[in-house]
């Protein structure tokens, strides 16, 4: 009795002995971090020394008419972003899942896979000195040159400027993001799908009532990872625009970047961190809430 | 017997749609890549004067500067 307690002991010991390296790696680079910005928010910092300045980050960010500006241009951004990008996605995976010629389908998959390929820096250059150029030599130009109108500056004229950003990637479905809608659509059962075309349905009700509602599992996750993506890139900001024309592409996530690595403000760097850190929760969870209602109405 | 073969035409004609789109889509998405390509053979005489296509001869000096470039 005494012994096999002993050995259960040792075994519980060792498999402690094992968890700490992972668990002190995680405490070191995951929370570490994480709780630092928190608490930093709240001080003005400074590595000679810090003090404690409560709310101070976060009053001064919201006087700060930059800062406003930016929370509005993001949200435009974001929004713009998760709707071109799933619509089309959407739009071209139907189109192949409706193919009836399997080998036009399979080459399309990988032609539109080669765009993933390719640098994502090197697509935004090509974006910025090729296509919407401000040259009036520029691509974008010539082409809407054509209809009589005047060349645009794009990414450097403040009207046009976060249109340039969304337009960037046109179509929007290069990469492997029309995969998964794919797999999605290819895991309805086929008897669902050959009722329906007993039934007489067309291809437009079956998308709504039967492709949509089946897909919404695929929905949530590009919902949720391109709010957790769109609210922290700044990307194009940083190679293309420099947040300008007057501030008209600035996001809080190159505010963070700027404020911490070009005016050494850690502590408004952190405030802004965790200010994104609650939208982003907020966002994600209503959608997840919004779409699992969806989901069990569907079902 | 005469409706089936109406309705078959409709629905390669639909078919025929679906493949014009989505290689129009695919063109689309191409050819900026296609561009990337392109230009890398070229030299700044070339570019200007025909910024699209293909023109020879190839310019391969590009890659030269490049790779002295990723060797420093």
């Amino acid at each position: 009795m005494v012994k096999t307690q002993k050995r259960a002991v040792k075994e519980t010991l060792t498999a402690f002995a094992w968890l700490i390296l992972p668990a002190g790696l995680m405490l070191i680079f995951c929370l570490y971090p994480a709780a630092a910005a928190i608490l930093r928010s709240f001080m003005d910092y400074a590595p000679s020394g810090s003090r404690w300045i409560w709310f101070g980050n976060f009053s001064a960010l919201f006087n700060d008419a930059v800062f406003r500006k930016s929370l509005l241009n993001m949200l435009i951004l974001v929004s713009g972003g998760l709707l071109t990008g799933n619509v089309a996605t959407l739009f071209l995976a139907e189109c192949l899942f409706n193919m009836r010629n399997r080998k036009a389908s399979k080459a399309f998959r990988y032609l539109f896979l080669i765009p993933s390929l390719v640098p994502g820096m090197v697509t935004a250059l090509l974006w910025k000195n090729v296509i919407l150029s401000g040259d009036a030599d520029g691509l974008m130009n010539r082409l809407t040159g054509l209809f009589g109108a005047p060349p645009n500056a794009w990414y450097f004229s403040e009207r046009l400027s976060k249109a340039s950003i969304v337009l960037t990637n046109f179509p929007w479905v290069g990469g492997i993001s029309f995969l998964i809608y794919l797999a999605g659509l290819q895991s309805i059962r086929e008897s669902c799908l050959e009722a329906a075309e007993l039934d007489g349905v067309t291809v437009w009700k079956r998308v709504w009532h039967i492709d949509l509602p089946l897909l919404l599992g695929q929905i949530k996750y590009f919902l949720i990872i391109g709010i957790v993506g769109g609210v922290q890139v700044f990307d194009m900001q940083l190679i293309i625009t420099d947040g300008g024309p007057n501030y008209s592409t600035t996001v809080p996530g190159y505010l963070l970047y700027l404020k911490t690595y070009g005016y050494s403000a850690v502590g408004e760097a952190s405030a802004i961190g965790v200010l994104l850190f609650a939208v982003t929760f907020t966002a994600m969870t209503i959608a997840n809430k919004v779409l699992a209602r969806a989901q069990k109405d569907a079902a | 017997m005469e409706g089936k073969t109406v309705k078959r035409k409709r629905i390669t004609v639909k078919q025929t749609a679906l493949v014009i789109t989505v290689a129009a889509l695919c063109l689309t998405v191409l050819f900026p890549f296609w561009l990337l390509a392109v230009k890398s053979f070229k030299s700044f005489e070339q570019e200007i004067a025909s910024p699209i296509s293909l023109s020879f001869p190839l310019f391969f000096e590009n890659y030269s500067v490049a790779w002295a470039y990723v060797k420093e």
